[in-house]
Parts: structure tokens; sequence; C-alpha cells
């Protein structure tokens, strides 16, 4: 049975973001607070790191259950880590719980247990800033992905297979990505093949489609590409998403388009769930 | 009313002892003439830290003192506040004081058996997964808070340590009461073992192969579950409470 690996210590699982870095990222979401894509997608980001960080501390250290990286495609492409981390490709989650960039403080209200809202000051670690300059090579990114995690891979061929998760505004400006995600999408651990899924953002004020399972729901050839390219969402997450109160299919993919702030939270939320951490 | 009160454990495979995280009260022994009598145990969420410790706060304030269950609930916030005063705060990397901040979560299911003049009586209370059996003469009479084994793959309700963060676990508290008879014997037992234990029982009938706790090693009836897959690897606890 595929995706079904326990994820430990000795067999830890792989998060890759490839995150969209050119231009039009500047323009803010289509609905909402008008928030910049590219500072929501960091802050998104940076929140899930640290849940996953905080999700791995036990009482005598972080657990490396995880291995993460974020790479960046825009006026550049490769490693986005800022700080100590800087070039690094997969990083082990207890050294990216030591080596933030930074950590801002930032307000937040929470509930005082009386039905009222107080406010805290809570810190807010930073790996990753948000960049906005240049175009959209998504094959270079893609095929830059392949390459990381075929070297990963060779070191954990029986882990459960890594996740790539490309956030993205627009199209592929260096050209169809068809090739390279279907070169990426064909490594595969004794566990299966690696997972991709991708999240549309949109300065449009068009609704969001999440999680399709058929081309037919999508409004153009762009949608339809992006989907096609996206894996079926395995068993134990088509669950997590029932959870979430997501209508699951088994030709469910892991796929977003025009998602506001919301969505990109959501959907890293349920990629990320683990199925079986020990 | 005499209650006899034993209690086995084993650690998840593949963790220390240390990293056990359920919780027992009282200790175990022999009571006689016993008016009434509590008993608690309760499971500590992995994925929050001193989680353990938070189970054992839980257990032994339900043990404290002979009151109901909105008196016991309505002392959590306190005892959250008795939770985090007793961590060590010096020095801690942000990691570890945000997990502190988020608190501790635990199931949590509380007894209480009394005989009062001719009435035999018992109640409970439950927060999550962790079960309570009721078996007479090898018979299933009770199963409480779950009842089928696919009862437990879903995100169970927890009690925390957060004041802010119980409202739906307060909400979601089931309660029951019964009656029982010289000789009923009650199981309470974290969610791996109440699930496992679930499987075994066909028409209320309890399996004859007995729970782990039936002669032999208890340690090596749960590995052997656990290798057959049987059982999920998890901390496993198994109270026996014998009254007559």
């Amino acid at each position: 049975m595929t995706y079904s690996a326990e994820i430990s210590r000795t067999n830890p699982s792989c998060f890759l973001f490839l995150i969209d870095q050119s231009g039009s990222m500047d323009d803010p979401f289509g609905s909402g607070s008008g928030k910049k894509k590219a500072d929501g997608v960091a802050d998104a980001i940076n929140r899930l790191l640290q849940n996953l960080v905080i999700k791995c501390a036990k009482s005598e250290g972080v657990r490396d259950y995880y291995h993460v990286g974020v790479h960046g495609y825009g006026d550049n492409t490769g490693p986005a880590f800022a700080g100590d981390l800087a070039g690094r490709d997969l990083v082990p989650i207890s050294e990216i719980a030591d080596h933030p960039a930074r950590i801002e403080e930032r307000s937040r209200k929470s509930d005082d247990g009386a039905g009222g809202l107080v406010d805290q000051t809570v810190k807010f670690p930073v790996w990753f800033d948000a960049v906005a300059k240049g175009g959209t090579p998504m094959c270079q990114a893609l095929e830059a992905a392949r390459v990381v995690l075929e070297g990963w891979m060779a070191q954990h061929h029986s882990s459960f297979p890594p996740i790539v998760i490309n956030i993205t505004d627009g199209e592929s400006t260096d050209g169809d990505p068809t090739s390279a995600a279907k070169k990426l999408s064909e490594l595969s651990s004794e566990d299966g093949p690696v997972l991709l899924f991708n999240v549309h953002v949109s300065s449009d004020r068009a609704s969001a489609i999440e999680f399709p399972d058929n081309e037919s729901q999508l409004p153009d050839q762009h949608a339809q590409l992006l989907f096609r390219l996206s894996s079926i969402l395995p068993p134990y997450m088509r669950d997590v998403a029932k959870q979430e109160g997501i209508a699951a299919s088994d030709g469910t993919r892991g796929f977003v388009f025009n998602g506001d702030i919301t969505s990109v939270i959501r959907f890293l939320d349920i990629g990320t769930r683990a199925s079986n951490l020990r | 009313m005499r209650i006899c009160l034993r209690t086995e454990t084993a650690t998840k495979h593949g963790n220390s002892s240390h990293d056990f995280e359920d919780a027992v009260s009282p200790v175990p022994g022999e009571v006689e003439n016993a008016v009434v009598f509590r008993c608690a145990i309760a499971d500590g969420a992995t994925e929050s830290s001193f989680a353990g410790e938070w189970a054992r706060l839980l257990t032994s304030r339900w043990c404290q003192a002979d009151v109901g269950v909105a008196t016991y609930l309505r002392g959590l916030p306190e005892l959250g506040r008795a939770w985090e005063a007793n961590i060590d705060r010096t020095s801690l990397p942000w990691y570890a004081e945000a997990k502190i901040e988020q608190g501790a979560f635990a199931a949590f299911l509380g007894m209480v058996l009394r005989h009062t003049g001719t009435k035999r009586t018992w109640q409970a209370m439950a927060v999550g997964d962790s079960c309570l059996f009721q078996v007479r003469r090898g018979c299933l009479l009770r199963a409480f808070p779950l009842t089928r084994t696919e009862q437990f793959n879903s995100r169970p309700v927890l009690l925390s340590s957060n004041a802010g963060s119980n409202r739906q676990a307060f909400e979601q508290a089931r309660r029951t009461r019964g009656s029982w008879q010289s000789g009923d014997i009650f199981y309470l037992m974290t969610d791996a073992l109440a699930c496992w234990f679930l499987s075994t029982v066909a028409d209320r009938r309890l399996s004859s192969a007995g729970l782990p706790n039936h002669g032999g090693n208890f340690a090596d009836a749960i590995a052997t579950l656990r290798e057959t897959h049987l059982l999920r690897n998890d901390d496993v606890t198994l109270v026996t409470l014998e009254v007559s």
C-alpha cells in the first residue's frame, strides 16, 4: 500500500516549497485585506515552518521527522532560506528550529477563556522573505526540484514520498512546464511517487476553486494545465480534506485555482498533515 | 465496599519510559469498607509539551475530593496555571516557549464508585477516547464513552491546560451512571488498548484468551499484539478494579 510509510527520525519525510517570486506577486490578493500576494505567501510559509517545528518539539529537543526546503523562482531560481540557512536545499527541522533568520514580535488576539479577546505579543520567527521581481521560470524551478529530490531520495529510499507544493500567480515564462513536472512526479520512493501539488493565487476577484476532481470545473487552459500537473490526493490526505469540510473523491487533485490567503493556509495545513508520525 | 486496584502500563515502542504520557490515580492497592472510591486515567497528547505532567495533574485532582463533574471542570483553569508554573522556563528556545503557550492536552476518564446503605452505584465522566468497561461474569455490560472500534479514528476533543481552549471539551464531556454488583470488574484503558479490547468482544462475550494481564508477562503480551498489528503502537494503560 502506498503513502503509508511511518514517519520517524530514522525515516523522515520531506517537503519542498516552490515559490513564485515574479514581479506580479507584488500585487494584492483579489479578495480580503489587500495584502500583497508575496507577503501573504511568505507569512503562510513562515507560519507553517513554525508549526512544523512546534509539532516536532519534544522535551529533549526537536525531532527530525521532516526535512524542508523552500525554493524561489523569479529573477533568480534556487534555495530561498534567509540567514544562516541561506543556500541550503533541504534542511532537517531541528536546524530550521535553531536558525530562523530573525524573530519578529507581532500582535495577536486570543481567547481569554471568559468570553473575551485579549491582545498578546507573540514571537514570529522568519526564515523566508517575500521577493517579487522578474519572470516566472517554472520549468527551471521544477527541474531544480527534481535534482534536489533525486539526491535526497537516494539516501531515503523507503521514506514517505516527498511532497512538492508549487505556489504561483501566473503562467510559466520559460516554456510549457508539463515535461519538467512529469519528470519530477516520476521520482519514487519505495512508498510511492513524489506528490506535486499546485496552488494558484490570484489578484482576480473570481472565487477560488479548491481541490477539483475534473477539468470541466476549470475556467481556462492555464488552470487545466496546472490541474493536470497536480497529483491525485492519496487516501489519507482525502480523509484530512474531508475532516476540513472539503468534498474529496478518488479523482481529487492537490490543486487550488484563484486561491486567496485562506486557501493557501488551508492547503498547506492539509498537504502537510502527517498520516503516520511516530 | 472492597476495592482491589491493579495497574499495568507499557510505553509506546521506540520511546523511552520517560516519554510515557498516560497517568493513573490513585496508586494500586486494596481498600476495605469504602463508601466512596474515585479513580481516573488520562492520556497526554504526544504533540503537546509536558503532556504527561498535565495528565498526572488531571488524575490526581479527580481523586483529591469527592466533587461533582461541574466543580471539577471549573477547577481546571487553576490546574492549568499550576501546570504552567511547574515548568522551568529559564533559557528556553522560542519553540519550547511557543509550545508551552499552546498548552498541554489530554484525554480524561474519571469514575466514582459508591456504596451507601443498599445502593451500589457508579458514575463516570469522559473527555476524549480513554474508556471504561464494566464486566460481569465474562460479559461486557457497559462500554463508555466509545462502544465501537470505528469511533476511535477521529480526532478526539481533549482537556487543555489552556483555559481558552476548553470550550468544546466542556460541551462535549460525556457522563454516565450505573449500578454494580459484588464480583463486577471495571477496566479503565487508554485508547490503543481500549480499541483492541472492543475488537475482541463478540456479542458482549469477552474473548476466552483474556486480557494481557491474565497470567504471563504483560509487556510480552503487549509486544506480541503490536508486532501482529492487532494493537496500535501507543502508550498503554490498563487499570483493573475489582469491586465487592
